[in-house]
């Protein structure tokens, strides 16, 4: 079933919240805006798991790891939530 | 994430491209380095461009990234002991593997191959120390503290640590445990040399790689001259170079792994 931008986000969101499990997390408002580095600070063995819950999401149609592995370090670095969605949508 | 249990300890284990049951390809197994490292130095970088080819078994050596913590059993014999676990648990009906081992990733590797010589198909040695504890640049940076240490990793290896308060924080902490609560630096200056003649035994095909501008580049030299089946490849980066150079790394290790080639009665008839 293809999702709309703004599901494809909360989605996101939801699963960004499992990953780092913290109290904090909880009270940020995640949009398209919010940076992983900035707000977020995932650590990158956070971002493995975060790849691993959007594979089991949205199916091994979405090559996340691929995606992320062929950007240079200061495109990782600005790296937004925004972006990722995008990148979502444009596999369905 | 998949938790693999070996010894009654958890093991933080990633796998990437086609499942090893699924596969006529060996798997390749990944073993990162000490301290700074874990597999995410892998996940990233080489991985992906290995994966097209073969299914990729990563894992967080015991004390690192995810696995659990342990007290002592940071040397090579007890690392090399995981690793047999790891590979049990998950090289489904291949009777040999590939590994590919960095820094004293490839240490644990090459214990394990020199004990489990039918086990091993290929092994990939990426700047690995011997003896493991006498360059001195690698000593010195063994007694850093997590701060200083860092501070020291190259630009391009600080993909997989994004600087951050709150990153660099969790990154130090863990380190710190490590350091403190464990046997990893007796460990690391009590690991002895490999004789010649123990390596000149080892009857696996040895892809050596090393760094122009790393402290180990004349320990490259030394595997070439010792190990009966060695193909040594100097690459102009330093200590990291699978992430200074992952596309180069990638193409080097596919290259001498190949492809096995697939037994007619298993190919699927379409």
């Amino acid at each position: 079933m293809l999702q709309t931008k703004d599901s494809i986000l909360d989605t996101i969101a939801t699963l960004i919240r499992e990953v780092i499990g913290e109290d904090w997390v909880d009270e940020i408002n995640i949009n398209h805006n919010t940076s992983f580095n900035g707000e977020l600070e995932l650590e990158s063995i956070e971002f493995v798991a975060l790849a691993e819950k959007l594979q089991n999401h949205f199916g091994d149609d979405i090559n996340f790891v691929g995606w992320l592995s062929e950007k240079e370090l200061e495109e990782i670095i600005a790296l937004t939530v925004g972006d990722v969605a995008e990148f979502i949508a444009s596999c369905q | 994430m998949s938790i693999v249990r070996v010894d009654d300890l958890d093991f933080h284990v990633q796998q990437a491209g086609s499942a090893p049951a699924d596969s006529a390809q060996p798997p390749v197994y990944l073993l990162h380095g000490l301290m700074l490292g874990n597999l995410v130095g892998w996940y990233f970088t080489i991985s992906p461009l290995l994966a097209k080819e073969r299914p990729v078994v990563m894992y967080d050596l015991r004390g690192h990234g995810k696995s659990q913590l342990t007290a002592t059993g940071y040397d090579l014999d007890t690392m090399s002991g995981d690793l047999g676990g790891i590979i049990d648990a998950t090289r489904a009906d291949h009777d040999q593997v590939d590994l590919i081992g960095h820094s004293w990733g490839g240490l644990v590797a090459l214990t394990y191959a020199l004990r489990h010589p039918q086990r091993v198909r290929r092994l990939v040695l990426i700047e690995v120390p011997l003896p493991p504890s006498n360059v001195g640049e690698m000593k010195r940076f063994m007694e850093l503290s997590p701060k200083e240490m860092l501070e020291k990793l190259p630009r391009s290896s600080q993909k997989g640590f994004l600087a951050g308060g709150r990153q660099t924080l969790r990154l130090m902490r863990s380190l710190s445990k490590l350091i403190r609560k464990t046997s990893i630096l007796a460990d690391f200056k009590a690991a002895q040399d490999i004789p010649d003649c123990y390596l000149g035994l080892l009857n696996v095909p040895v892809l050596a790689l090393y760094g122009t501008q790393s402290p180990c580049r004349p320990i490259g030299a030394r595997l070439a001259a010792v190990l009966p089946n060695c193909r040594h490849v100097e690459m102009d980066a330093g200590h990291n170079l699978y992430a200074e150079a992952p596309q180069h790394t990638a193409d080097l290790i596919n290259h001498f792994l190949g492809t096995v080639p697939v037994a007619r009665e298993t190919m699927a008839v379409h």
